[in-house]
């Protein structure tokens, strides 16, 4: 069993530099949202899930700050994309340590298609922000959610063990994205994790979790 | 008045309206006057600190709903204008697939103007294959490889790749709609151009015939701008180096005046239905 994955990062324009199987452009053009990023620090990173209709499958990526490259706000972008049947029935904790960003821009191995990971137990996140998430990710009105914590990356460990631990046919309809930043409004992803919230109403939302809150604070905020 | 920006990647978008933002705020907009910000501008205000730094601002990432809301005063008329700052891949990939970006095609539909954003110092003059001279029958060195490229898209050149968006334009709007072709980065032209009709015309024929042509539909007037107001990687000119961001950018208007960054804003305003 083996995984595909893609390569996204500047060339002419923030686009597909490697990949271990084509994408039509339709593909292509669903995927780009997930696949690309601003970033305000050099040592930030962002974590994204999110079903891809157009491949039957789901994409999970990480995507790095690229000041390497000559235009100012380049990325890289690693992306695994897990066909149907693997998002349904395998195990999914060993996935993250796959994602890994290009260095002194050697783009070799990112062609070709990756042995499918042993399952491992993914490090756990602190109590509060694992709370939230499950929260957040079981929330019965279906509404996308923000996730306040301290560092976004944090989250990462905790989201990809919620996503292994929904039943198969259940995990297609988990997506989340972690970042710096993140604006209420119209959103693909059902679970945000960010350490700051921008946009007009932000504080008072009822789809914000702030779980750097005191534990019984947060249920003043959230629901 | 809702504003779309037409441009592909790297082609001053962002740069424009980091550049505006700052005009406005520092009472470097002429005949308009920021009367108050709408929506956040942390982006813009980030921006502008890059070009205080001398750096250029970032691109616009794809996921990005950034935008420039502002009321404006000119006179006694207040304005609220509205421009979506989108990723100029967006396009890029649209062309390249021909396939409509849904987002676009809703802005478009919506837009009382827009702008067209090429950039001056990438348009190469000459640089059409079919411009080149052939060589004389017989002259080819028997043993060149000759690998056969498959045309795609993405092989276009300027002009008809901006001929293409623009059919499909006047597709998606009924109505007219007023049209201010950008030229960034003026101030790399070399020769310094006069006139940027006269040098768009000249550059990119096909694209000064369409919008010749398409008058009515797309009226339009071409601006030179400069947001930068210079080029940070080459170094600015002796007399720009003390300058603040909102006075080393310039826009030339299609009468060769040289103005502030608000003239395409102005024209749009006076042409809008």
């Amino acid at each position: 069993m083996a995984v595909d994955q893609l390569l996204f990062g500047y060339h002419d324009g923030h686009e597909l530099i490697a990949g271990s199987r084509p994408l039509s452009a339709v593909q292509q053009r669903e995927l780009l949202p997930h696949l690309d990023a601003s970033f305000e620090a050099a040592d930030e990173r962002q974590l994204v899930g999110a079903a891809i209709a157009s491949l039957d499958g789901y994409v999970l990526a990480r995507i790095w700050p690229a000041p390497e490259r000559p235009r100012p706000g380049a990325v890289w972008a690693h992306a695994l994309l897990l066909n149907a049947e693997q998002l349904r029935f395998r195990r999914l904790g060993g996935l993250l340590a796959l994602l890994r960003r290009p260095v002194d821009e050697h783009l070799d191995g990112y062609a070709d298609q990756l042995p499918w990971p042993r399952d491992v137990e993914l490090a756990p996140s602190p109590p509060p922000l694992a709370e939230a998430l499950t929260r957040a990710a079981l929330a019965g009105d279906r509404r996308p959610r923000v996730v306040l914590w301290h560092a976004a990356s944090d989250a990462e460990p905790a989201l990809v063990a919620l996503l292994d631990a929904f039943p198969g046919p259940a995990r297609n309809a988990f997506s989340f994205r972690t970042r710096e930043r993140a604006r209420l409004g119209a959103t693909p992803y059902r679970v945000q994790v960010a350490s700051v919230l921008s946009g007009q109403g932000a504080g008072a939302s009822d789809v914000v979790i702030d779980a750097r809150q005191p534990p019984g604070a947060s249920s003043l905020l959230a629901s | 008045m809702r504003i779309v920006l037409l441009g592909e990647q790297a082609t001053g978008k962002s740069s424009l309206l980091v550049a505006l933002y700052g005009a406005l705020v520092n009472h470097r907009a002429g005949d308009l006057r920021l009367v108050r910000t709408v929506d956040e501008v942390e982006f813009l205000s980030r921006g502008l600190q890059a070009f205080g730094r001398r750096e250029s601002v970032q691109r616009t990432d794809v996921d990005s709903d950034a935008r420039l809301v502002v009321d404006v005063a000119r006179g006694d008329e207040i304005v609220s204008v509205e421009v979506p700052d989108r990723s100029g891949e967006l396009l890029k990939h649209m062309l390249d697939s021909r396939v409509w970006e849904p987002d676009l095609h809703r802005q478009i539909g919506d837009a009382a103007g827009a702008m067209l954003f090429l950039r001056a110092d990438l348009v190469v003059p000459g640089s059409d294959a079919f411009a080149e001279p052939l060589a004389a029958a017989g002259d080819e060195p028997a043993d060149a490889p000759v690998e056969a490229v498959a045309w795609t898209p993405t092989l276009m050149p300027a002009d008809a790749r901006t001929v293409d968006l623009l059919q499909a334009v006047l597709d998606a709007h009924a109505d007219r709609l007023p049209l201010a072709i950008i030229l960034s980065a003026w101030d790399r032209v070399s020769p310094p151009a006069g006139a940027p009709a006269a040098w768009l015309a000249q550059q990119l024929p096909l694209l000064g015939q369409f919008l010749a042509t398409h008058a009515e539909r797309l009226p339009h007037a071409v601006f030179g701008v400069s947001a930068q107001g210079g080029d940070f990687a080459l170094g600015l000119a002796d007399g720009l180096v003390q300058e603040d961001p909102w006075d080393r950018a310039f826009a030339v208007r299609p009468d060769e005046a040289r103005g502030t960054l608000s003239e395409p804003v102005l024209w749009l305003l006076d042409n809008a239905a």
